[in-house]
């Protein structure tokens, strides 16, 4: 049903009303109220709606419309209108735009304009809306567990806060934000920043190497060799979704480029990094000081014997010797929190010439921002008393702290305990106050993601909740006047005082961010090489049995999205499983320890330990389990969602407790370097959206190596089958438009943002653990992992080939086929075929016989097996109004968008032109931050589809069937050389013997 | 042999017993909204647009502005209203009495002390399977007449009857595929006819279903 769209009452205007308000007239002020009232319009007009989804369909009784009083200038209702913001979905500070219908935000998108990510963005920064609407936030402010009021709150509160209070925060780097703070130190405050995901080991190793302890900015458009141990920049490293544009433009060979860089990972885990990297090396975390001391002394640089470590000594030197040949144009990184390890890679880097090129001090990133120093001081203030308040604002340390538990008893020695929260969350609900937070996208707030580039958040709806902007609260609090201002206001002041002369708060506004900075200029700080002598101790090899790699999750990141049943269905892109954390490891350390698939094992290091049920993960170094972080939140609410709350998904014991944890708490693993692995006899099944991870020899997702591209472009595309051009009705004619996908292999890199983002605009409902056993995923789009035998042959994860094995990501969509199995099957004309080149899919005429799904060989249908509506009317309002939400008995699939296909055409129609290329894009071709999907109109030769068709890696999955798929892939190339299976191909072109 | 025909006597029975047995209701509430023709339910204020839009000639997007923007024509705001009314006070006491129903919207307050507002009766309900904009049917296409005359955008009363000489607002077409269809599909080929195949209407399902 789509709720509020037929209703007019529905119009909250989206901004501004909050602080207009206060200079409008009397009489119109009541007006605007009633434009823009929060949670009781809500639930009148979700009441309202739900109303009419009772009677719509049956009877014709009545339906009402009140339209509003006065129409917001500017503001139709039904249209949709677009607003820059900042993203809040981890600290990498993307530009967002807000697609914002009849006052609510449904659908979150990159901002072309934005220097961080461009139109990319990945799949928990669009998911964010789900935390937006999720009832189970805080709707009021507390005071020891008590609901109060605002004044109440800030009464108590301002009474503690001044000097001796200490401010724990995440990282703040916004402009406007750190003047808050600096009122707020001024009144004898101090202030404490930590990230739950730290990477402070790059600021301090730059601190004793350059002398700024500061993150660089990385280049990966202008690396050609980039080596990486253990940083997933790819998948949660800093920056990724901008590190995976920039990266994936130097290894994209559309459009005439015939360069790719090259990807070298070294890594304990398998990363998606490592699942992308033309060359991997499985090391253990205890020898990676002792690969990079070795690597350095290749380099030239003697700072100590490095140790014995697993690396062959011909892959170092060739290592060693690509690295100089790419001189400046190389990049060495890591995701290690040891600093004299980030020293060596500094040292490295610096060796290369690769300051001022790939990397770069000039403009440092100020994403994270947190000090560990820091924090350390603040315990240990703690512990001796000294705090008297301490305000704990946007971060959950009693959960993402390694010693949490510790964090949680210093706590009891602080007089008074205050959270900004928007959440009950661990820490929050052992406050004595919890100012209830708006979410981010009801607030205010600026950001520098890097120097000399500042951000704008700006709320898309109006506040559903009795909540408030934590700013004004502090303001407040510390007894500044600008407390009793709207933040909106705060803010603006202080921009229009500090913009650079010509720029506008409104262009701004408008923008989502201030003009970019340009290059840096002006000469790099110089490097220092007397501080080298201090890391003699860092090549020592000290191993232990079993190892513990943590990595901060793909989907619910440092923990803050474990609410959001998009992302706790998104499937971790490596393994396919969703719904809760794993114990990976590799297929021997499996059997070594004894454990089989869905084991629930018992991981402890000294005082703490948590359960998780392990599976195999191949190409992981032997010896290693790696757990991801984020899970195992005790205090995250239930998840709401059409089948209630997960109990499948929250480990059993912990549910006898009372507590609803979904996978276990990895925090405590921090730092930590052996762990003891024991099994706890209890298996369960896991909630698998894959469960086959090889291609069985068949050219599904088809790939070559650079080399033998080079000598022919249809390389790796040779041996298609032809298809037997026999069908049962005559051929299409597509006299108009003939819409068409393709999908370029090689810059997919596998990071579910299409997913979550289709999920979104489509409306697609999330199912629940236990439906996901049962293989009833509904995703419209799903990527498929492949794993392939290093040698090419068939991968069957039991050889010794395997143990390294390549990977490969293929979303896989519904493919629009010409000669579409699933129309010929369809009794009632359900689906069939527009004369533009779509499968079609009638809901409301669907009776579902399921012949369709069947019947379809790419398993892209998916069926309707119960009614998957929010439980919560607050829910619905993330729904799409212009996709029908599907019952119980329908099938569903792909549309291709159609929603934007019409808009795109309506547009075009509108001001007389024809389709440009790039003028309608699908919610996936839209995020995918390596902007692997393209979109358009195969007709037109004009646009970038019909050429792509041309190009000679252009392939059809099981073309041979002769479904003439109008979504086509692109050959993965990898930049390595040729394997003997691949130059046995190309030998044998033309011939089909082996396949 | 006789036992099956009694069974299926029996069905039958059944069959036609059930709706007398569910309480006689009638055909028309247990149709699908969209095919109320004739539906006209009483208005809080009893408008005429054969006054307004008939005598006066008022245009209708003078009220409905969303009906070239988007996908629905939208009920006119208060304010719109309040434009001429707010010197137009009526002549008869009946009029008299309507025209200050806006007045009251704006000044009686529900329980949250905010305004009323005016609670109109939705007349037209189209399934919420079906996508309609407005703006496509009003101010983009092309109607092309039977002698081949080319129209920008198609007449309101196409569908929505000649509204200068209807009082209170009523439903005047059945609004079943049927009638969408049927005209998609003359338009379509009066389009390629005219070789204007870039503005001709849609005929695949995802124009309206999606």
């Amino acid at each position: 049903m789509e709720i509020g769209t037929n209703n007019d009452a529905f119009k909250n205007s989206p901004r501004e009303i909050d602080a207009e308000l206060a200079d409008l007239p009397a009489d119109l002020k009541a007006e605007m109220k009633e434009v823009s009232r929060g949670r009781r319009d809500f639930m009148k007009v979700t009441g309202m709606a739900a109303m009419g989804a009772v009677i719509a369909g049956c009877t014709a009784e009545e339906r009402h419309v009140k339209p509003l009083l006065e129409k917001p200038e500017g503001i139709t209702p039904g249209v949709v209108y677009h607003y820059a913001s900042t993203c809040q979905g981890c600290s990498a500070n993307c530009g967002t735009l807000m697609k914002v219908r009849d006052g609510r935000p449904i659908k979150l998108e990159g901002n072309a304009q934005n220097e961080v990510n461009g139109t990319g963005l990945c799949a928990a920064g669009q998911a964010q809306l789900w935390t937006l609407y999720n009832p189970d936030r805080l709707h009021n402010p507390t005071k020891g567990g008590e609901t109060v009021e605002w004044n109440d709150l800030d009464a108590a509160a301002s009474k503690v806060v001044g000097s001796g209070t200490v401010l724990l925060t995440g990282t703040i780097n916004g402009p406007c934000a750190n003047d808050v703070i600096n009122k707020f130190k001024a009144k004898g405050g101090k202030h404490v920043a930590y990230d739950a995901i730290s990477n402070y080991s790059i600021a301090a190793a730059h601190g004793k190497t350059h002398n700024t302890v500061e993150i660089p900015s990385y280049h990966f458009d202008k690396a050609t060799v980039v080596v990486s141990f253990d940083a997933d920049f790819l998948g949660t490293w800093i920056n990724p979704v901008g590190f995976a544009r920039d990266w994936a433009t130097q290894r994209d060979l559309r459009d005439g480029r015939n360069t790719m860089s090259r990807l070298i990972c070294l890594e304990a885990r398998m990363s998606l990094t490592g699942a992308n990297a033309d060359e991997r090396h499985r090391i253990k975390d205890s020898e990676r000081g002792a690969v990079l001391m070795d690597l350095a002394k290749r380099l030239g640089g003697n700072f100590g014997e490095p140790g014995k470590h697993s690396v062959p000594a011909e892959a170092m030197a060739a290592l060693a010797k690509e690295l100089q040949n790419a001189g400046r144009r190389a990049l060495v990184i890591s995701g290690s929190r040891d600093v004299h390890e980030q020293m060596i890679c500094n040292w490295i880097n610096n060796k290369l010439g690769a300051y001022g090129t790939t990397v770069d001090l000039r403009r440092p990133s100020r994403q994270k921002l947190g000090n560990d120093d820091d924090l350390a001081q603040l315990l240990k203030d703690m512990e001796g008393g000294k705090v008297k308040t301490l305000i704990v604002w946007g971060v959950n340390p009693v959960y993402d702290l390694p010693n949490g538990a510790k964090f949680k008893e210093l706590m009891g020695k602080v007089e008074n305990t205050i959270a900004i929260s928007s959440h009950a969350d661990e820490t929050a609900s052992e406050c004595g106050m919890i100012a209830a937070e708006d979410d981010p996208l009801e607030m205010w707030n600026d950001f520098e993601p890097v120097r000399g580039y500042f951000s704008l958040a700006q709320p898309g709806i109006r506040r559903l909740w009795n909540t408030r902007n934590g700013f004004t609260s502090l303001l407040k609090w510390i007894g500044d006047k600008d407390g009793n201002a709207d933040y909106r206001k705060v803010l603006k002041k202080f921009w229009e005082g500090n913009l650079p002369p010509g720029v506008s708060w409104s262009a701004v506004v408008e923008a989502g961010a201030s003009p970019a900075p340009g290059d840096p200029t002006g000469a790099h700080p110089s490097f220092n090489n007397s501080v080298m002598g201090d890391i003699k101790g860092a090549g020592k090899v000290d191993s232990a049995d079993l190892e513990v790699v943590t990595y901060e999750s793909y989907n619910l990141r440092d923990g803050r999205h474990a609410t959001n049943g998009w992302l706790q269905e998104m499937a971790d892109p490596m393994s396919r499983i969703s719904w809760t954390n794993i114990a990976f490891m590799s297929p021997a350390t499996m059997e070594a320890q004894g454990v089989g698939e869905g084991d629930i094992v018992e991981l402890s290091v000294e005082g703490a330990s948590c359960k998780v049920p392990a599976n195999r993960q191949p190409g992981m170094a032997d010896g290693v389990v790696a757990v991801s972080l984020g899970y195992g939140r005790t205090k995250a609410g239930p998840i709401v969602h059409g089948r209630g709350v997960e109990e499948d998904a929250v480990d059993p014991d912990l549910l006898e407790e009372g507590v609803h944890a979904i996978g276990g708490n990895a925090y405590p693993f921090i730092g930590a370097k052996s762990v003891s692995l024991s099994a706890t006899g209890r298996t369960i099944r896991l909630a698998k959206i894959s469960t086959h991870d090889s291609q069985e020899d068949r050219p599904i997702l088809k790939q070559t190596s650079l080399e033998q591209w080079k000598k022919n472009p249809k390389s790796g595309n040779e041996h298609e089958i032809p298809p037997v051009d026999v069908t049962l009705w005559p051929r299409w004619e597509y006299k108009g438009h003939k819409w068409g996908m393709v999908v370029d292999l090689n810059s997919c890199i596998g990071c579910n943002a299409c997913q979550v983002a289709c999920s979104i605009e489509n409306n697609v409902p999330v199912v629940g653990k236990e439906e996901v056993w049962y293989r009833r995923e509904m995703h419209w789009i799903r990527i498929d992992t492949y794993y392939e035998d290093n040698d090419g042959s068939k991968y069957d994860g039991k050889k010794t080939e395997d143990v390294n094995p390549e990977v490969g990501f293929q979303p896989m969509m519904c493919q629009h086929c010409e000669n579409a199995p699933c129309e010929t099957v369809c009794p009632v004309i359900a689906t069939s075929h527009s004369d533009e080149g779509l499968n079609v899919q009638a809901y409301n005429r669907c009776i579902g016989t399921r012949y369709c799904a069947n019947n379809c060989p790419y398993k892209v249908r998916r069926f309707n097996w119960f009614r998957y509506e929010h439980h919560n009317l607050t829910m619905n309002l993330v729904l799409n109004p212009d996709i029908v939400v599907r019952s119980r008995g329908v099938m569903e699939k792909c549309s291709m968008c159609a929603q934007r296909i019409y808009d795109g055409k309506r547009e075009a129609a509108l001001h007389d032109t024809k389709i440009e290329d790039g003028s309608i894009t699908p919610a996936c071709a839209q995020t995918c931050p390596t902007d692997a999907i393209t979109f358009g109109d195969q007709n037109d030769p004009e646009h970038r589809v019909a050429k792509l068709l041309k190009d000679p890696r252009n392939y059809a999955v099981i073309a041979e069937i002769n479904t003439r798929p109008a979504v086509t892939y692109l050959t993965k190339v990898r930049n390595r050389p040729a394997k003997e299976s691949e130059l046995k191909l190309a030998a044998n072109e033309g011939g089909h013997g082996d396949h | 042999m006789n036992a099956k025909l009694a069974v299926l006597f029996l069905l039958l029975t059944i069959g036609f017993a059930m709706p007398i047995l569910l309480g006689f209701r009638a055909v028309d509430d247990i149709q699908l909204p969209n095919l109320h023709t004739g539906y006209q339910p009483e208005q809080p204020i009893n408008y005429s647009h054969r006054l307004h839009a008939g005598v006066l000639n008022i245009d209708c997007q003078y009220c409905h502005t969303g009906a070239d923007q988007g996908r629905h024509a939208t009920i006119p705001n208060l304010q719109t209203c309040w434009n001429c009314h707010e010197t137009v006070k009526g002549r008869t006491e009946s009029a008299k009495a309507e025209i200050n129903k806006l007045l009251l919207a704006w000044q009686d307050t529900d329980k949250d002390g905010q305004p009323d507002g005016i609670a109109w009766k939705r007349v037209h309900n189209n399934a919420d399977f079906v996508y309609f904009n407005h703006q496509s049917h009003v101010r983009i296409a092309t109607y092309i007449d039977d002698d081949g005359k080319h129209h920008d955008g198609i007449d309101c009363e196409y569908c929505h009857g000649d509204m200068t000489k209807s009082g209170v607002a009523h439903q005047q077409q059945n609004m079943a595929m049927g009638f969408c269809i049927n005209c998609h599909r003359e338009q379509n080929e009066r389009h390629v006819a005219a070789k204007l195949p870039a503005r001709a209407p849609v005929n695949s399902c995802d124009a309206c279903h999606r």
